[in-house]
């Protein structure tokens, strides 16, 4: 079920009530019920497979709570950790590595062509997975007593506005509240109305309009003059912010009406004047899993900086792999990879500035728009790399901004789409960032809000009518 | 009550600030322009000259009507000496809001036909989407006829003949003698008088997207769209009068065919030789009575399976998924087989 559809919201005004109406004890498996129903909705059939893998989780918690014996808790934290990566590594990436395993030996005359076969990616796959191993690795870790209510632990897994896209919750963070029952709150119901009304927004206005364009422009690049694509690079960046961003808010603004609160997963990442900080506020629940979950388990810098650039490039790469079984993800996941290492080598131990911080004697304004821009370009060039699908299309795009520029009928008009896109952007993350929230229509009067929050629906509902919703970017993921 | 009021003016305030904001956003990212289509007097739903036009459907399209009210560049009613004219009517697929301009039959035919002429051509484009063959017609006599094209080429599909363009517009009829007659009624209508009232709605952005929306209605879409996978199963939609030699059922034979006779009779008289261009489905029985008015039938079908053999599709489209209008690949194929045709059965001939 997608969150920019009518039957989604049909679905809300049916579960929401639901929960509030049962009595407590049922609380949680109405909402269970609504989470298997929310994913069955895609397909039925990886219902099973979302259970299946719920189930051992589950036990494998208990079994770790329960072993003294730390060779039999290795084992346990091994089947559970495998068991998720076989899974997800036979639906996501078992073509993948047979094809470029045929590639490899093709140039011996060899082909295993019989061994492709077509599975269907689940959807939200790659998400849960990794949120149902942030529990056992915890528990294992001795950071998280594990759960005695399956049921609680299944909507953990399960709890619909953060199941197929996240963010990826960590269990120490979801599950206690899980146990929990919040009343019935108008605060929490208004500011789950605000999440995601602003959550429409960008995904439905910004995101969708902005994907519609780059769909058509990555579809046929050779038939767009260079001002065009790169336009449609620019706008997929602004798409993937806002259909991510705007998903992140609708989840977690649809949470909040159930009393629970998820983890921000953008903080202005285009604000960022360095590259390290564009990584702390882009899609921040998988960069903090990374981090916590590889990155800090192979050494971290703790090994020296030698092992630490090693460890950094290995972090990026699987993260590159992570949002798809291709060359193109990796070697996105390796660029980065790059980025960070050369900034951590001009930091020089230092820390990356982590806030927009342009004020003080040498930091003026102008230097901090410079490093905004500069950081902006690097993270476009990567960008291309994990759009344009194909090392052929890859290529067409860079000689024909690097080498051979064609000219446009439409330049000027192309630059005002361009810049209209971005300004709207910087217009909603400048007041996210001055307000510090989120939810920042919640510090109007209640008719004003109310007046922005009805067009806002009327325009969101209009061109949902009217357009065949797309899909969310990271669903492919 | 005074806090009522007050409330309801705050809010009142804020939705028409906001509605602006929405309005200048629509616009300045071509989301959704002022409409570039206008209802006139005598040619119906025709283009605003000079409006610019942004589409992102199953294409993307990008362009400007000209000062004329056509698409394409600009060449006025006067022509140039030495200059070969050639006039494009259709619908949607010749009006080609699916492709850059420059990717489109118009440009492909032009530079094609300059090429192999060797001196200059000007295709002007006078395709307008939902156009059947009667619409046509009167859309040559009333307008492009005043561009005096040396060639006019009637771009036709199955709709040309057996559909009805419902859009308010002139309607051709035969009279008691069977003489092939126009009305312009349409212009005392009440439906035109409340749509040109309504002219105004028509300057904003947002109106396209709720134009967009009350096409989709009219459709009957609002099931699907609203409950997915719940939506009752609807019958599909009635694609018209069904088509077949000696059909009775055509309801638009005899007056097709006068409007075949009444082009026969501009091409003998010199003014334009008139082609018509058959894609799609063409009913059988209309391409005899093509040839008996004394024009000349250019049937692409068997061309473009050629060529959707030899592994390009004219009508896919990669976004959507699904066979739609022409592509880029379908509009240069098409550009170019035309452009071969034309030169040899227009040759030279044509210069005034």
């Amino acid at each position: 079920m997608l969150f920019n559809s009518f039957i989604f919201l049909f679905f809300l005004a049916l579960v929401v009530p639901a929960y509030y109406l049962v009595p407590r004890r049922l609380k949680n498996p109405v909402l269970l019920v609504a989470s298997y129903v929310f994913y069955g909705y895609w397909d039925w059939r990886f219902t099973g497979l979302l259970l299946a893998s719920t189930i051992m989780d589950f036990f494998v918690g208990l079994g770790l709570s329960r072993a003294k014996d730390e060779k039999k808790r290795k084992l346990l934290l091994v089947l559970s950790v495998a068991t998720g990566l076989v899974v997800l590594g036979f639906f996501k990436y078992f073509n993948f590595f047979v094809d470029s395993f045929n590639t490899m030996i093709s140039g011996f005359g060899w082909q295993l062509d019989f061994l492709h076969i077509n599975v269907i990616l689940p959807v939200g796959i790659s998400f849960y997975t990794f949120q149902t191993m942030t529990y056992t690795i915890d528990i294992y870790r001795r950071k998280l007593e594990p759960t005695r209510s399956f049921i609680d632990f299944a909507l953990y897994v399960a709890f619909f506005p953060q199941l197929v896209a996240g963010p990826i919750e960590r269990a120490s963070h979801l599950l206690p509240q899980m146990a929990k029952h919040v009343p019935f709150s108008k605060d929490n119901f208004r500011e789950g109305i605000v999440l995601i009304s602003v959550g429409m927004f960008r995904k439905v206005l910004i995101g969708d309009t902005a994907g519609r364009i780059v769909d058509q422009i990555f579809a046929k690049p050779h038939y767009y003059a260079s001002i065009e694509l790169l336009m449609g690079i620019i706008l997929f960046s602004l798409q993937v912010y806002h259909d991510f961003s705007g998903y992140s808010l609708i989840a977690r603004g649809t949470a909040k009406m159930f009393g629970k609160d998820l983890m921000i997963n953008f903080r202005q990442p285009f604000l960022a004047s360095n590259i390290t900080d564009v990584w702390r506020r882009w899609h921040i629940s998988l960069s903090s899993w990374f981090r916590d979950y590889l990155y800090i388990p192979l050494g971290g810098s703790r090994k020296g900086p030698r092992r630490a650039y090693v460890n950094l490039m290995v972090t990026m790469a699987l993260c590159g792999l992570w949002h798809g079984a291709a060359w193109n993800f990796v070697l996105w996941g390796v660029c980065h990879g790059v980025y960070l290492a050369i900034h951590r080598l001009m930091l020089r131990g230092k820390q990356a500035a982590s806030h927009f911080d342009f004020t003080g004697v040498n930091r003026s304004f102008t230097t901090y728009v410079g490093k905004v821009i500069g950081t902006n370009v690097l993270f476009l060039f990567a960008l291309l790399i994990f759009r344009a699908k194909t090392f052929g299309n890859l290529f067409y795009f860079w000689d024909q901004f690097f080498v051979h520029w064609t000219p446009s009928d439409f330049t000027a008009r192309i630059i005002a789409i361009v810049v209209s896109y971005i300004a709207v952007t910087l217009i909603l993350d400048i007041i996210e960032y001055v307000t510090g929230e989120q939810a920042f229509l919640l510090r109007l009067s209640p008719p004003v809000r109310y007046g922005i929050v009805a067009v806002g629906w009327f325009f969101c509902l209009v061109y949902l009518y009217q357009a065949k919703p797309l899909p969310f970017v990271y669903f492919q993921f | 009550m005074k806090r009522i009021l007050t409330f309801s003016a705050k809010f009142a305030v804020a939705a028409l600030v906001t509605f602006v904001c929405f309005e200048v956003y629509f616009r300045t990212t071509e989301i959704s322009l002022p409409s570039f289509v206008v209802d006139d007097p005598v040619f119906g739903r025709t283009f605003k000259p000079n409006a610019r036009a942004t589409l992102v459907q199953e294409g993307f399209y990008m362009d400007r009507i000209n000062e004329y009210g056509y698409l394409g560049p600009s060449y006025p009613p006067e022509r140039t000496e030495g200059t070969l004219r050639v006039a494009l009517i259709g619908d949607s697929f010749v009006e080609a809001f699916q492709v850059f301009p420059k990717w489109s039959l118009r440009s492909v035919l032009e530079a094609e036909l300059t090429r192999r002429m060797g001196r200059p051509v000007e295709v002007l484009n006078f395709g307008r989407s939902g156009q059947d063959l009667r619409t046509m017609y009167t859309y040559y006599k009333d307008l492009v006829a005043g561009f005096q094209p040396d060639v006019t080429l009637f771009v036709v599909m199955d709709h040309a003949f057996v559909g009805n363009d419902n859009s308010l517009g002139p309607v051709c009829y035969l009279d008691e003698g069977g003489n092939l007659r126009v009305s312009y009624d349409f212009a005392q209508s009440e439906a035109y008088r409340r749509k040109i009232s309504l002219r105004f709605t028509r300057q904003l952005g947002s109106y396209q997207l709720l134009q967009s929306a009350f096409y989709r209605y009219r459709q009957g879409e609002t099931a699907q769209i609203m409950l997915d996978k719940f939506a009752p199963r609807t019958r599909a939609q009635n694609p018209g009068a069904p088509a077949g030699a000696g059909d009775s059922a055509d309801p638009y034979l005899e007056i097709n065919k006068a409007v075949l006779q009444e082009l026969g009779r501009i091409n003998g008289s010199g003014r334009s030789r008139i082609l018509i261009v058959g894609h799609k489905e063409v009913p059988a029985q209309y391409v005899p009575l093509v040839e008996e008015a004394g024009l000349t039938f250019i049937d692409l079908r068997p061309e473009l399976d050629e060529l959707k053999r030899a592994g390009i599709d004219a009508y896919y489209w990669p976004v959507t998924n699904n066979d739609g209008h022409w592509n880029q690949e379908g509009q240069r194929f098409i550009g170019g087989y035309l452009a071969e045709r034309l030169y040899e059965l227009v040759g030279s001939e044509s210069t005034r």
